[in-house]
């Protein structure tokens, strides 16, 4: 009896915390079309996900886009199709580096701020005291900033991708001497119209998967202080591992509906 | 939304006591038991988490104008009850009925309902860290939206002035008060609405014993004044015995002690005479 417990103890509890992973994607996903709405709440967290990660994000696209059209560069050179090297920097980023790049930032930088916040909210019993006082911590916390993580994303990730693009047209023309007219045509000539759409709806989903896992580890968060660090780089870790792995699974998707 | 009506009567406003609800005499009296002034019913209530069994079968009763006091050693699961009372945690069985109304499996609005009629004082206090005093007292009358702000404004202060806390403490973040004064806050943000019932959690715990003294007059007053029913959960048996008007002892899930204050000095109750001894003589 002993050990069929032990066994099942672990499945039975990460079974347990899907559904109430799933129980909490569903509340909040509810609470959108309910009253009330905390604007002011959501603009704090908009500020907070978006305009404080301004600097890591700019950051991380310029190193991206430098590195890629270094690598192209001598890739295509051999070829001699240097031209192209817009074409793959605007392609590899719009598509695939903008999109997880950015939200593996955000998951870092954003997903641990929440969960720490809210789990020392959970742990100084400040959620019990909310809810005591008749307010929904789903409505007054997780919405406004699941909110702000779908509305920054898309932004951050376009502001990723052309400050990428940009760095690879630096490189363009330091390594290549290539004239800026020439690297943005072939920028644009490698994207499609789907990407556009790919591109957002991506970030949309990582904005979401972001701020709903911090949110959940923060809210769940036992074992006092030191139960907050745990619930912070665990918010981490899931949210890049998700992230990561729904890219996989959307690229797929969109393969599927546009053909490339 | 679901907030409550202007000025509330005293009684059970809003809330209809449900039919199957028999309130018991209290343990040791042999006085009918008064279903107007009856505010807190536990009725065998059940609660583990996981294979803790924390709770197993308690029955608890508290009337207006009374305190009752929880004791019992940490992890016993007094702060599990008062829980349970808010409806923040839900027991795996038994009944749980405030003013009247069973709040186990209650619906949204009836639960806001009953919780309006509370006021609970955390442990730690739990003011909002990111709010300033003044907001913190302010927070539950400005989510129902119903008063003007100039009212709550002056309830503000009104209860500011009731814990003996000045009218400047309200622009002071959480952060900058001291742990007795955090207590007397969150006393004061309990109080905003008016609650018939008050929860106190370890209100004396970590607190040096004026500031305690303070806390301990705090509660007599507001049970006095307000005529609250009031449970305090402690393991200081000197706040005890100054805020109570009956005892509890809780141990191992069950409550293996009830009675008054002369009952517990004189009781010869193996468990109950320890703790209380420890207590007194300065543990
Ligand atoms: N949410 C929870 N999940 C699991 N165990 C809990 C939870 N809350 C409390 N416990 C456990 O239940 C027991 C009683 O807790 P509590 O009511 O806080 O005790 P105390 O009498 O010290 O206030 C403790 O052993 C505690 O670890
Ligand atoms: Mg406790």
């Amino acid at each position: 009896m002993a050990t069929v417990a032990s066994i099942t103890r672990p499945v039975k509890s990460s079974l347990e915390a899907i559904q109430d992973l799933s129980l909490l994607i569903g509340r909040t996903v509810a609470s959108f079309f309910r009253p009330p709405f905390y604007w002011r709440d959501v603009f704090v967290q908009m500020d907070a996900i978006g305009v404080q990660s301004l600097l890591i994000v700019g950051l991380t696209g310029i190193f991206t886009g430098m590195v890629l059209a270094l690598q192209s560069a001598v890739q295509l050179q051999q070829f001699g199709a240097s031209m192209f090297v817009g074409q793959l920097v605007g392609a590899s980023v719009v598509r695939e580096l903008g999109p997880v790049l950015t939200a593996l930032m955000v998951a870092g930088r954003v997903g641990s701020g929440i969960a720490a916040e809210l789990g020392s909210m959970r742990v100084g019993e400040q959620i019990d005291a909310l809810e005591a006082m008749g307010t929904d911590p789903v409505k007054k916390l997780v919405k406004p900033r699941v909110l702000a993580g779908l509305v920054m994303l898309p932004i951050l990730t376009i502001g990723t991708d052309f400050i990428a693009i940009v760095g690879g047209n630096l490189i363009a023309w330091l390594s290549l001497h290539q004239d800026a007219v020439t690297y943005w045509n072939a920028v644009w000539s490698g994207l499609y119209m789907s990407d556009l759409f790919t591109g957002l709806a991506k970030p949309l989903a990582f904005g979401f998967i972001i701020t709903i896992m911090a949110c959940y580890r923060g809210l769940n968060t036992t074992g006092g202080t030191e139960g907050v660090g745990r619930a912070t780089t665990q918010a981490v870790v899931l949210s890049s591992v998700l992230i990561l792995a729904s890219d996989f699974f959307l690229t797929k998707l969109f393969i599927e509906i546009f053909g490339h | 939304m679901f907030g409550r009506k202007k000025k509330k009567p005293k009684g059970h406003p809003d809330l209809t006591p449900d039919p199957d609800w028999h309130p018991r005499p209290v343990a040791g009296r042999d006085r009918a038991p008064d279903p107007e002034n009856r505010m807190i019913d536990l009725e065998d209530v059940h609660l583990a988490f996981g294979d803790l069994v924390v709770l197993d079968g308690v029955w608890l009763e508290v009337d207006r104008g009374e305190t009752l006091v929880v004791m019992g050693g940490s992890g016993q699961g007094k702060s599990t009850i008062l829980k349970i009372i808010l409806g923040l945690l839900e027991p795996d069985d038994g009944r749980v009925y405030v003013c009247g109304v069973n709040i186990i499996h209650a619906e949204q609005e009836v639960l806001d309902e009953v919780r309006g009629e509370i006021g609970m004082v955390f442990q730690g206090g739990a003011l909002f860290d990111s709010l300033t005093v003044g907001e913190n007292l302010a927070f539950r009358l400005r989510e129902e939206g119903e008063l003007e702000e100039e009212e709550i404004e002056r309830l503000v202060a009104e209860k500011l002035t009731f814990v003996d806390l000045e009218p400047r403490v309200s622009n002071l973040m959480p952060a900058e008060l001291s742990g007795g004064m955090k207590k007397r806050v969150s006393i004061a943000r309990a109080i905003m609405g008016s609650p018939n019932i008050l929860l106190y959690d370890e209100p004396t715990t970590g607190l040096d014993p004026i500031t305690s003294e303070t806390i301990n007059g705090l509660i007599k007053k507001l049970r006095d004044q307000q005529n609250v029913a009031s449970i305090v959960v402690t393991h200081d048996i000197g706040s005890a015995l100054t805020v109570g008007d009956r005892f509890a002892m809780l141990k191992d899930g069950d409550i293996i002690f009830e009675g008054d204050a002369d009952e517990v000095m004189e009781t010869d109750h193996k468990y109950v005479r320890t703790f209380i001894d420890a207590r007194v003589s300065g543990a």
